[in-house]
């Protein structure tokens, strides 16, 4: 059972994925939409069953938003569009690239914190050792900590950059998936 | 049928729904469901089309103190469906000659 809010904000959660979608716009329509029927004596939660899945709805907008970009598109293609397009792709490559290569990187430097971290604590516990080398073992754990904590917030910050593309490719699989299904 | 025939076809119904009197989302699937079904999430696609076609107006009105989104044919919308009733005359001659 599934209420107006509820409905609606489940709407809005999986139309972040979708820029071009003017979601907004959508969330407005179904609110009306709910609203008409709740005025009209309907029963809120048998209407929103009746509305369909959410995967549903969404599939019917993509569907026709992509109808309209195509034929907007098949109209538009000129040699400078082209070209243009090529440049732009490949920049677009070279910079996803060093992001790729840049992330890699700094999840290194994650996880060799992490490494420092593990291994000086199994040495502590499991090992018997003079009080100097417990300390340095000490230190040892606080510098990985420093550097797992550095390699993480740069991480955090390319995940930034990149949400974008994330969104990209979350909503292609999602398509993919709703295809096959 | 053809998706893209029934396209077609539903934006005219949307169009002839709202003919001589504007109406909102609800009421026009309301009003539809009588001849053929159709869901919500069929009918915002249309109205989006028929806004971006400039084939019909839109305007917001307070009902129960919410705002309500009305939909009027214009001039281009009523062209476009006297032009589709000529082309269904047509189709129909061509359907009686197939059919005898």
């Amino acid at each position: 059972m599934m209420n107006k809010k509820v409905f609606l904000n489940n709407l809005k959660k999986e139309l972040k994925y979708y820029k071009k979608i003017n979601s907004e716009e959508i969330i407005y329509y179904y609110d009306e939409m709910i609203q008409d029927a709740i005025d009209e004596g309907g029963d809120e939660n048998q209407f929103i069953k009746d509305l369909g899945s959410i995967d549903t709805i969404i599939a019917n907008i993509v569907k026709d938003e992509d109808f309209v970009r195509d034929v907007k598109t098949s109209n538009t293609k000129s040699l400078g569009n082209i070209v243009n397009g090529t440049v732009r792709v490949i920049s677009f490559i070279c910079y996803y690239f060093a992001l790729f290569i840049m992330t890699i990187v700094f999840a290194s430097i994650f996880i060799s914190g992490l490494g420092m971290i593990l291994q000086s604590g199994i040495y502590l516990i499991f090992d018997n050792l003079t009080s100097t080398d417990q300390w340095v073992l000490f230190g040892v754990i606080i510098m990985g900590l420093g550097i797992s904590i550095i390699g993480f917030s740069l991480m955090n910050n390319i995940f930034k950059t990149t949400k974008s593309i994330r969104l990209f490719i979350i909503r292609k699989t999602k398509e993919i998936y709703r295809k096959k299904r | 049928m053809d998706i893209q025939l029934k396209k077609g076809l539903l934006d005219l119904m949307v169009l002839a729904t709202i003919k001589y009197e504007d109406s909102y989302g609800y009421k026009i699937i309301q009003e539809i469901s009588s001849v053929m079904d159709i869901s919500e999430s069929t009918l915002y696609p249309i109205l989006k089309r028929l806004e971006k076609q400039k084939l019909v107006n839109t305007y917001n009105t307070t009902y129960n103190s919410r705002i309500r989104k009305y939909y009027q044919i214009n001039k281009q919308g009523l062209e476009k469906l006297k032009q589709s009733i000529d082309d269904f005359d047509e189709i129909n001659r061509m359907y009686m000659y197939i059919k005898r």
